[in-house]
């Protein structure tokens, strides 16, 4: 209560306020989840100097980097010529991203029906990657077109997904447009990631395990608490041995669903 | 299971019965994660009355083990299965009992007070969201049913 009373203050306080928040984030004593709703607060308050402090977010801060592009998105801001490459740079990492967690779900596509849930939770990550670029691209190129997007690919009507492709074509730099498209189209899981193929790492999925560890490495995205939590809980009880550092520091979290289901799956 | 109380449900576990659940269904698992730790687990014996028609509800209930008989005095209505939930609606929006609920059954249900629902989507605002395309998918479906059965 304490904290939503605090970020109503800052909030109603608009930009008078952002000196403030610029000053919290040089602390170290404010913890990760308090920062994401600060960041947050900055994207409600927009404005030159909300949007200046995110921007300077972006580096000292790039563990939150998820959370930063949507409060940019939610502040109105126009990338700028010089951070038009950089703002590129960040789509071309998230959609690599993406690609990943595609490789990973098409190795799960093949394996036991226990594991669709693993399988569904990627996609729900996956769906998170795809507000992240189109909070991007709204920035980048027209804020307007990517909210019909957004509605369009969340109506899951072929039309409505085909017209939202339309726009990004004509909206989006080639190359990021087209590898957007790839990855969000309608086609099967092996299509999308044969077409997507030149933007993949390489990791290797062909095992369990192997997904898994990477998830709980937190790579190559932060993933939601539930996506870890399920990776825990299916290497007890489907038997997947992992290595124990992977386990131990979601054993300390603050999520009682991380800290209860790492408690589980390392108990004998 | 956990290993600690064999008989406590994992949160993760929860989160698997929510998503089961079909008003859930397209409810993404991240977000049941933070409706899971509301469910409070409790047991009843055969024929123990629930709550009785005409009383204010502010609660839902999800059917864990077990049966339940919905039904106006001896008039049965429905008899609820694993996996149904009942008083849904009471849990956003506080109203009267329209008939009383009685385990037909030993049961185990899961109950979600509305009070820390509340507290919940105060600081996940992605709860209300789902709660909203849920009522929002209810009414399109209640709005072409009624067209349909337009004369």
């Amino acid at each position: 209560m304490h904290c939503l009373l605090v970020l109503e203050a800052l909030y109603s306080a608009g930009n008078t306020a952002v000196p403030v928040l610029e000053n919290w984030f040089d602390r170290d004593d404010i913890p990760v989840n308090v920062r994401k709703k600060l960041i947050a607060v900055c994207g409600q308050i927009s404005g030159i100097g909300a949007q200046q402090l995110l921007l300077s977010l972006l580096k000292s801060e790039s563990n939150l980097m998820q959370s930063i592009i949507k409060a940019l998105y939610r502040s109105r801001y126009s990338v700028t010529p010089d951070r038009e490459k950089e703002f590129e740079a960040i789509a071309k990492s998230y959609l690599i991203y993406g690609v990943e967690l595609l490789y990973m779900q098409q190795a799960l596509s093949y394996k036991a029906i226990h594991y669709d849930v693993l399988y569904s939770s990627l996609q729900d990550e996956i769906n998170n990657i795809r507000e992240i670029l189109l909070s991007l691209f709204g920035c980048m190129y027209d804020r307007e077109k990517m909210n019909q997007v957004k509605h369009g690919l969340s109506a899951i009507q072929k039309e409505s997904i085909a017209n939202a492709m339309e726009i990004i074509e004509l909206t989006v730099k080639k190359d990021l447009g087209r590898q957007f498209n790839s990855m969000f189209e309608t086609a099967s899981i092996e299509q999308r990631c044969t077409a997507l193929r030149a933007l993949f790492t390489n990791e290797q999925f062909d095992q369990i395990e192997l997904i898994l560890a990477r998830i709980l490495s937190e790579k190559p995205i932060e993933y939601f608490n539930w996506t870890k939590a399920f990776s825990l809980y299916i290497s007890k009880k489907y038997v997947h041995p992992l290595h124990s550092d992977l386990f131990s520091k979601y054993a300390l979290s603050e999520s009682r669903l991380l800290k209860e289901t790492a408690l589980f799956a390392t108990t004998p | 299971m956990s290993q600690t109380d064999p008989q406590r449900l994992l949160l993760v576990e929860k989160v698997l019965i929510l998503k089961s659940l079909s008003i859930f269904k397209d409810t993404p698992e991240h977000i049941l994660a933070d409706l899971a730790p509301l469910m409070d687990e409790e047991e009843y014996e055969k024929n123990t009355v629930i709550f009785k028609e005409g009383e204010i509800g502010d609660c839902m209930y999800i059917i864990h083990q077990g049966e339940v008989r919905i039904h106006k005095s001896n008039t049965t209505l429905a008899i609820l299965k694993e996996r149904e939930v009942f008083g849904e609606l009471a849990l956003l929006d506080p109203e009267v009992r329209s008939a009383t609920a009685t385990t037909d059954s030993n049961c185990i249900l899961f109950r979600i007070d509305q009070e820390p629902l509340y507290e919940v989507i105060e600081n996940r605002p992605e709860v209300a969201r789902g709660f909203i395309k849920i009522l929002c998918q209810r009414l399109r479906a209640q709005n072409e049913k009624s067209i349909r059965m337009a004369p």
